[in-house]
């Protein structure tokens, strides 16, 4: 069954402030998408300012010149629209959905707090403990939650930008002045380090002409140089973590070192993880979870890290009183015979077929097809790579496939975080 | 600085749910079709007659156990082969058995649709259930039952639900079922209940998306000739126990970081002429930024990272449930704040419910811009028991809450007497600081 390959229009022109401006106009959206990234993420945090990018995604609601503190939320949602942002290793995103007739101000509201920050001492202060509480609900307090961090401190040095999760840590923030807030803010936010995509019910024209009026009196400035890594060699001789904590059931992590979205076996890598582990029909699912019944779920992911290096892992719960090792010794037995053999042609169709449902399933509202056409204009370089990408997907051998497993999977090059059901101290 | 004076708003033009071609199989199936040009992806669910009330009270989780191990097997492609059919038409399944019904829903891009289809239809009426499936989901859903406990949100949740329905309603006890019911699940007990409850008598199937042949002619052909001998469910109005404004069930998890607040009670379905402004009212006191809840615990007091209130309609019924996750010593605070909101000192006023209605009526379009988006509501209404042209009604009368029927609704369902408190957290901390402020606090756990 042929694919389907959806196309779709996408317009781009730069600011002479450097402002990257793409719109794709959709007629038949309901609504608009107005999603705007800024170039910075906790990648570009120096190592005792960590979490700084992502308190500045909370302060950058506590007002601007023009605006008071909460009124850019207040304002969007009033018109019928919604609103929030993210931060992730490697940029910041802010994102509105509305109604047509409330895209001036939507741009309007991003123009003003591009500009200008009017943080004072009191909302610095509500907004730290803001994030702290933030941190407690999605980490601390919650089973398992500490594994991204133990991840990241397994896979990459303490020196490296990825070392730290996102989040950060409190001691930094609190140590932060209003100083630090505005000098981060001057040097990253400005239209030279981001990129402005509009999806959904506008023209072309009618978009860039808003835009040019929102932002175009915005003066430019160079941002600081990214933190740019050099690509981390595979792992040698096998670190592992272990760790005890008190949840229900042991875990493990088998990672390795991967390539970032850029590099031209990522996407080979990709399936070969999904062959692996993607789906009921996956591989390791069959195995450990319908056959042994050793695990009770098993997933495999890539972070998509883009900045030199990123992390791919395999991930299994344990069934209670399963050694972590016996898991261990089947997934790597598994990625080894991927890695000899590759996937069947049936296997990998499977995998197109699926992806290119999901795919499908992304690109169908204007909010998430704006976050992908951002996705594809900052970290690949080329906002049309949304109507390539499926086919470069589906154009991927079984061949290719095993390769990348060969090449990246090595259970040498392997690094292990084995998380234990049980209180530390009493074990000891 | 930009002079640039801020753009007005205009208002958004009119805008519709879609509307549904309806029809009936002679089984009773009913069939809603759903016409959405550009949804590539389509999706098709079928909500069936079966509330979690049919389950023996022995055996509850049966009903959700009988759902999971559906698409391990089925008696023409065993043994986790059905599986791998979907996954070569690039199509999901999965689904949920809920309190008014159990849903299941396929979505696939909509050139493979016919073959998707039938398989649909095939995990739908003959299962095969092997014994082994059926064990292995038992122990997951056991296993998962644990990690439920070990979490405090989820924790908070199902105590609230405790409290809420009295123990002889089903309402009170989790969905999927605890330990004490799944235990004793074989696949006999699925086979049967399988046979006995899922039929066509009362039940929807939707389909939504667009359609390169009309879907009506799948549904005949592959559920036109089902036909199983079921038994009627009994759809039971949901019950109440009345609650208290001054006890704090407290649930002890020493060491935490942080303590969960829930606080709810009785609230209305979608029948009732209190629940578009029921569910304005919440939205303007817990469901937007500026809300009231959210506004004073984060925004003024930085207690939590958010604080939200959510109104839910059942099928008869319904409930109301506010929720923050707060550092443990400022939890008894924070407790004392959301009541003092609840009890809405100061009616809401004209512009509070003039947003939370621009907001409701202008999140509707691109919430329901894809198929499942499409399908999500469309399925809410059929376990209901309602019709399609429901959500189109349900908007209008959205659009003429003013601040005085909003204020009303709230204040006739949000009151002291049928609120019940639930905190988990470090009870060490918590218990003398909910006592200080007055607060009777009373054991509570799963």
């Amino acid at each position: 069954m042929a694919p389907l390959l959806l196309h779709y229009p996408i317009v781009e022109r730069m600011l002479d402030n450097g402002l990257r401006v793409i719109v794709n106009p959709d007629p038949t959206s309901p609504a608009v998408a107005v999603n705007l990234w800024y170039g910075v993420g906790s990648a570009d945090e120096s190592a005792s300012r960590t979490g700084f990018a992502h308190l500045f995604e909370h302060l950058m609601f506590q007002g601007s010149a023009n605006v008071p503190s909460g009124e850019h939320l207040a304002s969007m949602q009033a018109a019928g629209g919604s609103v929030n942002a993210t931060t992730s290793f490697d940029r910041t995103n802010y994102f509105e959905a509305i109604p047509v007739g409330a895209l001036d101000l939507a741009l309007w509201l991003e123009a003003d707090r591009m500009q200008s920050l009017t943080v004072d001492q009191d909302n610095l202060n509500n907004q730290r403990e803001v994030v702290k509480e933030e941190k407690r609900q999605r980490y601390d307090n919650v089973p398992y939650g500490d594994v991204v961090q133990l991840l990241l401190e397994l896979h990459f040095p303490p020196d490296h930008p990825y070392h730290h999760p996102t989040i950060g840590s409190m001691a930094h923030l609190d140590a932060a002045t209003l100083d630090d807030v505005q000098g981060f803010y001057g040097a990253w936010y400005t239209p030279t380090d981001a990129t402005l995509v509009i999806s959904g019910a506008v023209e072309e024209d009618s978009a860039f002409t808003r835009v040019e009026a929102a932002f175009g009196s915005h003066p430019g400035r160079r941002p600081p140089d990214h933190a740019r890594p050099s690509p981390l060699p595979a792992h040698q001789g096998v670190p592992r973590t272990v760790m005890h904590r008190p949840v229900p059931r042991d875990a493990i992590h088998v990672g390795w070192r991967s390539p970032a979205p850029t590099h031209h076996d990522h996407l080979a890598l990709d399936q070969a993880l999904a062959v692996l582990g993607e789906g009921q029909s996956a591989r390791l699912h069959r195995r450990l979870v319908r056959d042994l019944e050793l695990s009770e779920g098993i997933g495999t992911t890539d972070f998509g890290l883009a900045r030199g290096t990123s992390m791919a892992l395999i991930s299994a719960r344990a069934r209670d009183g399963v050694e972590l090792g016996r898991i261990e010794e089947i997934v790597l037995d598994e990625v080894e015979r991927l890695a000899s053999e590759g996937p069947s042609d049936a296997e990998l169709d499977r995998i197109h077929a699926g992806y290119e449902r999901d795919w499908l399933l992304e690109l169908a509202s204007v909010d998430s097809r704006a976050d992908e056409i951002n996705n594809f204009a900052v970290l690949h370089g080329d906002a049309e790579g949304i109507n390539t990408h499926l086919a470069d997907y589906l154009a991927v051998t079984p061949d290719a496939v095993a390769r990348a497993a060969r090449d990246w999977l090595a259970p040498t090059a392997r690094a292990v975080l084995d998380y234990h059901s049980g209180d530390q101290e009493t074990l000891r | 600085m930009s002079a640039r004076p801020r753009p007005e708003v205009s208002p958004p033009g009119p805008w519709h749910f879609p509307d549904a071609r309806v029809h009936a199989l002679d089984n009773g199936l009913a069939v809603w079709v759903y016409d959405l040009p550009g949804q590539h992806v389509v999706a098709s669910k079928l909500v069936l007659d079966l509330p979690l009330s049919a389950e023996p009270h022995e055996h509850e989780g049966l009903a959700s156990i009988t759902l999971r191990a559906s698409d391990e097997g089925t008696t023409s492609h065993p043994g986790g082969e059905i599986s791998e059919c979907l996954e070569d038409v690039g199509a999901t399944f999965e689904g949920h058995a809920s309190w008014s019904s159990t849903m299941a829903m396929l979505e696939v891009p909509r050139t493979r649709l016919p073959r998707a289809f039938e398989l649909f239809a095939e995990i739908i009426r003959t299962p095969e259930f092997d014994e082994s499936d059926v064990d292995r989901h038992r122990e997951l859903r056991l296993a998962e039952w644990l990690q439920v406990k070990a979490n405090a949100s989820s924790t908070s949740s199902l105590v609230l639900r405790s409290l809420l329905y009295p123990a002889t309603s089903r309402e009170s006890r989790p969905a999927a079922g605890t330990d004490i019911g799944v235990t004793g699940i074989d696949r006999d007990l699925v086979a049967a209940f399988h046979a006995r409850r899922w039929g066509p008598r009362g039940s929807t199937l939707i389909l939504a998306g667009e359609f390169d042949h009309d879907p009506l002619d799948l549904a005949r052909q592959w559920f036109a000739d089902w036909t199983p001998d079921t038994d009627a469910p009994d759809h039971q109005p949901s019950a109440f126990t009345p609650g208290s404004a001054t006890v704090v069930h407290l649930v002890d998890r020493p060491g935490s970081v942080q303590a969960e607040l829930r606080i709810g009670g009785r609230g209305v379905d979608r029948r009732s002429l209190d629940w578009a402004p029921l569910q304005v009212a919440s939205t303007a006191m817990g469901g937007m930024f500026t809300s009231r809840l959210n506004r004073v615990l984060r925004e003024d007091r930085g207690y939590t990272y958010g604080a939200s209130l959510v109104a839910s309609p059942s099928r008869a019924g319904g409930s109301w449930t506010m929720a923050a996750s707060c550092r443990t010593e400022v939890t008894a605070a924070a407790c004392r704040e959301s009541l003092d909101l609840l009890a809405m000192p100061e009616p809401l006023t004209s512009s509070e419910v003039g947003d939370a209605v621009a907001y409701q009526l202008g999140v509707a379009p691109l919430r329901y811009d894809t198929a499942a988006g499409i399908i999500g509501q469309a399925a809410a209404v059929a376990c209901s028991g309602m019709t399609p042209g429901y959500v189109n009604d349900h908007f209008t009368r959205v659009a003429a809450v003013d601040a005085q029927s909003a204020s009303e609704a709230f204040s006739r369902w949000v009151t002291p007497d049928a609120m019940h408190i639930v905190i988990v957290g470090d009870a060490d901390v918590l218990r003398p600081a909910l006592t200080d402020l007055g607060f009777e606090v009373v054991d509570a756990g799963l």
